[in-house]
């Protein structure tokens, strides 16, 4: 690997130049001949800093990959050459999970520390009080899925102690309906509002309403053989 | 590192005349083993690493003549050539009764809810002032690269390089800790 000297002007502080980042970039995804792979392991296996500078460039090839700044050629090569180790594949999920987590947390204090100066530390720790209880609330997001459903057991009693009327209520509720003007019987009917009993005898006309006595024998009926 | 095999004193005394000046660069060099390894796309290069030492450290008192010189070229050579049988045996036919083939990301999904559990737990124990770097990094990560970098090195008071530095070495440990949660093998580390 042709690299020069730390001295060289546009090193930088690991002892990279931009042509030293390409060549290991290359080196990772695979794209070397195998005489410059040999060279290059050597000197890995030779020099610490060396590893680490590797090290560095595969942490930022995951980045832009992430970041979609890799070339249609190089993200055919991180996919198929690059990802084959399981710790890259962990590491890949490693920094997707800490832009889930980013993009959830409110700006901390580095980069907005004007912006915090101005508003004062109460409201920041509240910020941060908040990101942090939201974080709790929804991470992992199984948790999301487990307040679905609690939420959901939750209306479902509450529309059954609430809302919900069996056939049989609505059956008797129509038959209050039908006899609200005049009870059938002369005795009293248990659940049954009160209403006169009209004392007629038959053939003559009753002040029924015949529809919701209808529904009300067909909601009974149907009730009654289930 | 522990107490070492015997195979492995002979190698010792090549690489240092002081013990443990000795075991710290064999760490090392076994660290840096499992790096290049790993960059070959080998699965197994904790297992290869080890392999590729102790076969060395083996070969080592034996040699006629006696072996002189820097070790790494050498060291280099029987770790590739352990290599290559490796991909070699990766390519063998699958067995007769061999009836599922898993998915390339099976793995990676069975794990990725652990590894978000785990992660949330690291930055959890991390320093407050690492965490916070971290996560605006990635927070603005939407910004040009070059741009969020310089503004949060001037942020920070120190140079664009450092910061990478920076990044890469909290990036390290949280990736240790995920490691150890997950109850695997801490990163290219000595054991």
């Amino acid at each position: 690997m042709s690299r020069g000297t730390p001295e060289s002007p546009g090193k930088n502080e690991m002892g990279l130049d931009r042509n030293d980042e390409q060549y290991l970039k290359s080196y990772l995804l695979g794209g070397l001949a195998q005489e410059e792979m040999h060279e290059l392991e050597e000197q890995l296996l030779r020099e610490e800093e060396f590893a680490n500078q590797v090290l560095l460039i595969e942490d930022e090839l995951i980045e832009d990959y992430m970041l979609g700044a890799l070339s249609d050629k190089e993200r055919q090569q991180f996919e198929q050459y690059f990802l084959t180790t399981s710790r890259r594949r962990r590491k890949l999920k490693m920094v997707e999970g800490l832009r889930e987590h980013a993009s959830i947390m409110e700006p901390a204090a580095i980069v907005g520390a004007t912006k915090e100066q101005a508003i004062g530390t109460d409201s920041k720790d509240r910020r941060v009080a908040l990101a942090a209880w939201r974080t709790r609330l929804f991470q992992p997001r199984w948790k999301i899925a487990a307040f679905a459903s609690l939420i959901f057991m939750a209306s479902l009693v509450v529309w059954r102690a609430v809302l919900y009327q069996s056939p049989v209520e609505r059956g008797l509720l129509a038959l209050n309906v039908a006899y609200k003007q005049q009870r059938p019987l002369e005795a009293r009917v248990t659940g049954m509002s009160y209403a006169p009993h009209s004392g007629k005898r038959g053939g003559e006309t009753e002040n029924v309403d015949y529809r919701a006595r209808d529904l009300s024998g067909s909601l009974l009926l149907t009730a009654a053989s289930d | 590192m522990g107490q070492p095999e015997p195979p492995f004193n002979f190698l010792l005394s090549k690489l240092s005349s002081d013990r443990d000046t000795a075991e710290k660069k064999l760490k090392d060099i076994r660290r840096r083993l499992v790096i290049m390894l790993d960059c070959r796309g080998c699965t197994s290069s904790e297992d290869l690493a080890h392999e590729a030492i102790l076969c060395f450290a083996r070969r080592l008192p034996n040699m006629d003549p006696p072996f002189v010189g820097d070790v790494i070229p050498y060291l280099y050579t029987v770790a590739y050539n352990l290599y290559l049988d490796y991909i070699d045996k990766q390519l063998l036919a699958l067995p007769d009764n061999f009836t599922e083939i898993p998915g390339p990301d099976e793995e990676a999904a069975n794990i990725k809810e652990q590894l978000h559990e785990c992660l949330d737990a690291c930055l959890d124990g991390m320093d407050p002032k690492s965490r916070d770097l971290v996560l605006d990094y990635y927070r603005l990560d939407k910004q040009s690269k070059i741009d969020l970098r310089k503004s949060l090195a001037q942020d920070l008071g120190i140079s664009v390089n450092a910061l990478r530095i920076r990044l890469h070495n909290i990036r390290a440990n949280l990736e240790k800790c995920i490691e150890q949660c997950l109850g695997l093998k801490p990163p290219l580390e000595m054991e």
